[in-house]
């Protein structure tokens, strides 16, 4: 294996494991924002019960999203050297916005939220919640556009293998940030709702805590019901923005290998990058051209004229895109699903319905990340598109190195994320939104600190 | 008049020296906690949990304001060190880790807190090692070793002391000791032939000024004050401070009509950082005002 490719898959590997993260804080930041605004509105124990519950799992997912967010910021620098000296003086002043507006201010809040339960008044405490959601969001804000530039670069000249920016709000305000940047904000409320569900689905099975879970439940499937709908139309101002801008992943993702007017959807097909051909494909005719040029008989550009070395790797991007979609719809009909039974007073009793959403837990992360497969490979063989390609970034390291830094990463992350934080994670659920101590109970009737 | 990338390097050696400080004092704590007793510990841990992480944002700064003012040095330092900077960042890893589940951690808590010692120690190592580095890489034609582990490891010791004074009111003879050890400090790094470039009078002389005054302060009040202890504080930042800009500025500067604007945007925005850094303090001073009732590490 080449330096380049283990620095590929390196980084596909730790921005992977990173991703699930700071959407996972994005996510339960915003949910706190809302329970803890419904326990001052109310005043009802339930609401803050919550409210201290969900901080938990925020505590420990914030603290991972920082040790596996410097992996990102070293692995710049030790592997992809070129791509620092290139594009450095873009996307280093927005990674450091990003520390500035976004991560002093919910690194400075967070202690505050977490700790500061008892010591400041309700509504200071409130304020710090919304500032914690306030740094998340920025923060994904900053990244999205970095990592949009790269995608659809502007207000920049490129000369003497370096980009000089001409205008900064240009380069922040690309053609893509705006609705990258909301799809993957849906991408992680929804998400996390999901796995909220889940957690309350557990308790409903397991018959405890049974007003919390259905609260929370109720909740989430409230949200889910407005957040999922708006995410399939921001997806399709993705999906345009994507034709007009990069035609080949449109192409890649929709497996057309010819130009056509009134081009199909394929639904299924097995692709032969090889061969440049699709078999046993399942097809609804015109589909394709509606969708992504808002015209049945809309022209879709295929990849028959693009040369071989300027081809991402198609069946990644194809299959990446179905399962995103996929898992998309699937969490819509459970949505609506459980509104029904809502609706019918049969929520609770319900268990195949409860087994459902412990089962689809994952669905929300698992659609997320092959939404980033999709764009990421979808991008490739560039890096900075159009301008900059991939080999040509990649750090002159000795190839034994970077494949020892791998392993060690692989073992690292395994143990980490895949085995301490799971661990942690279950022993939170296992452990339930207990009553607090009788003296910290006196901060629900009283107006300051303890 | 301070050129732009002369005043950036500031910015950023500073925000990378309160890392340093920060992050040095809570590594240090951590070193200590395990020979602590079970309340001192809350106490260390009280400290250091809501700060930790705000801790790292300092490093995660200075690493993007480098990638984006100086990409080049940014890139050829950490590829030409690959393998260091892949160690360090998997005890970055394993400490942060260590940290989160020591405190989730129920069966296996003892692990977990000599898990984090050591991992915090072998971090004190690598900031060692890191400075050593960068200064290598900044003056190439002189090796610095000499005085830097110690004045590294003496400058955590005391930063860690003066904390553990102020959490735990310790008894007079570890004010004593402590004092031992910082003038032990002071005498290695006058041995360090080295260092004794950017030995200038002034330098020292603030030193020893700052010295008195937490001497004398620390004699006239029992517990020491918290301006004895910031003073001593602010001893070791502006002396680091010197001495790495003085290397810092020999730094080959790309031209500044090519990156001046983010210069200018750095630089700007770090005006930012003036009200953040109040706002940390404010919260340290209250998270002091917890009793160790409250506490449950």
């Amino acid at each position: 294996m080449s330096a380049l490719l283990i620095s590929r898959l390196q980084f596909a590997l730790t921005i992977s494991f990173h991703i699930i993260f700071p959407a996972f804080s994005i996510g339960l930041a915003t949910y706190l924002v809302i329970v803890e605004g419904l326990w001052l509105k109310t005043n009802k124990k339930v609401y803050y019960r919550s409210a201290r519950f969900w901080s938990k799992f925020l505590a420990l997912t914030f603290g991972m999203g920082i040790i596996s967010g410097l992996a990102m910021a070293f692995q710049i620098g030790t592997n992809w050297a070129g791509f620092s000296s290139v594009v450095g003086p873009v996307l280093g002043v927005l990674f450091t916005l990003e520390s500035l507006t976004a991560f002093f201010v919910e690194a400075t809040f967070l202690g505050v939220m977490l700790f500061g339960w008892h010591l400041v008044s309700r509504r200071f405490h409130y304020i710090s919640t919304i500032m914690v959601a306030i740094g998340v969001t920025l923060s994904a804000f900053w990244i999205m556009a970095a990592n949009s530039w790269m995608h659809t670069p502007s207000g920049v000249i490129y000369q003497e293998h370096r980009f000089i920016v001409t205008d900064w709000l240009g380069v922040v305000f690309n053609p893509s940030t705006l609705t990258r940047f909301s799809h993957m904000l849906l991408a992680s409320y929804i998400a996390t709702l999901m796995v909220i569900a889940m957690v309350c689905a557990v308790y409903l099975l397991r018959r405890r805590h049974l007003t919390f879970a259905l609260k929370n439940l109720k909740l989430s499937l409230t949200l889910l019901l407005f957040l999922a709908p708006v995410q399939v139309g921001v997806g399709d101002l993705v999906g345009l923005m994507i034709h007009d801008y990069q035609p080949v992943k449109t192409a890649a993702i929709e497996g057309l290998w010819h130009s056509k007017k009134g081009a199909p959807l394929v639904l299924f097909a097995v692709v032969s990058q090889q061969e440049r051909t699709n078999s046993y494909s399942l097809e609804i005719p015109k589909l394709a051209s509606l969708i992504n040029t808002h015209d049945w008989d809309g022209e879709l550009s295929g990849l028959e004229n693009i040369p071989v070395d300027q081809l991402p790797r198609i069946a990644v991007v194809f299959y990446s895109f179905r399962i995103m979609v996929g898992l998309g719809f699937w969490i819509i009909l459970l949505t609506c699903l459980g509104f029904y039974l809502w609706r019918k007073k049969s929520l609770q009793t319900t268990k195949w319905y409860q087994r459902l959403l412990v089962l689809s837990a994952p669905a929300g992360f698992i659609a997320l990340l092959t939404g980033w497969f999709t764009s990421e490979v979808g991008r490739q063989p560039w890096v900075v598109y159009n301008y900059i390609k991939t080999h040509d970034v990649v750090s002159h390291v000795n190839e034994g190195q970077v494949l020892l830094g791998f392993i060690v990463i692989i073992i690292t992350y395994g143990l980490i994320f895949g085995v301490g934080y799971t661990t942690f994670f279950t022993k939170i659920v296992n452990k339930g939104p207990s009553l607090m101590p009788r003296k910290r109970r006196r901060f629900l009737t009283s107006r300051r600190a303890v | 008049m301070m050129t732009s990338p002369a005043l950036t390097s500031l910015i950023l050696l500073t925000t990378f020296l309160i890392y340093l400080i920060q992050d040095g004092r809570a590594l240090m704590l951590c070193v200590c906690a395990p020979f602590c007793d079970r309340r001192k510990r809350a106490l260390v841990f009280n400290d250091i949990l809501p700060s930790w992480d705000a801790n790292q944002t300092w490093l995660v700064f200075t690493i993007a304001g480098l990638y984006g003012a100086f990409p080049a040095f940014f890139g050829w330092v950490m590829s030409e060190n690959y393998l260091f900077f892949l160690s360090m960042l998997l005890f970055f890893m394993l400490r942060g880790a260590a940290i989160e589940f020591y405190i989730k951690s129920t069966r296996y808590k003892q692990w977990w807190l000599i898990a984090l010692a050591a991992f915090s120690l072998i971090l004190i190592i690598f900031h060692v090692l890191l400075i050593k580095t960068l200064l290598n890489k900044l003056m190439p034609s002189k090796n610095i070793t000499n005085g830097l582990a110690s004045f590294i490891f003496f400058y955590y010791f005391t930063l860690a002391y003066c904390y553990l004074f102020k959490l735990t009111h310790l008894t007079r003879s570890c004010l004593v000791a402590g004092l031992f050890v910082t003038s032990a400090y002071l005498f290695s790094e006058s041995n360090a032939v080295t260092w004794q470039s950017s030995f200038t009078a002034w330098v020292f002389t603030i030193r020893l000024t700052c010295l008195a005054v937490f001497i004398i302060t620390s004699i006239f009040r029992y517990p020491p004050s918290w301006f004895g202890t910031s003073l001593l504080y602010m001893l070791f930042m502006t002396n680091a401070l010197f001495v790495l800009f003085e290397h810092f500025m020999k730094l080959p500067f790309p031209s500044a009509d090519q990156v001046s604007t983010t210069y200018l945007i750095i630089n700007g925005f770090s005006i930012v950082l003036l009200p953040l850094i109040a706002i940390s303090l404010s919260q340290i001073k209250k998270v002091f005002k917890m009793t160790s009732d409250e506490l449950s590490y």
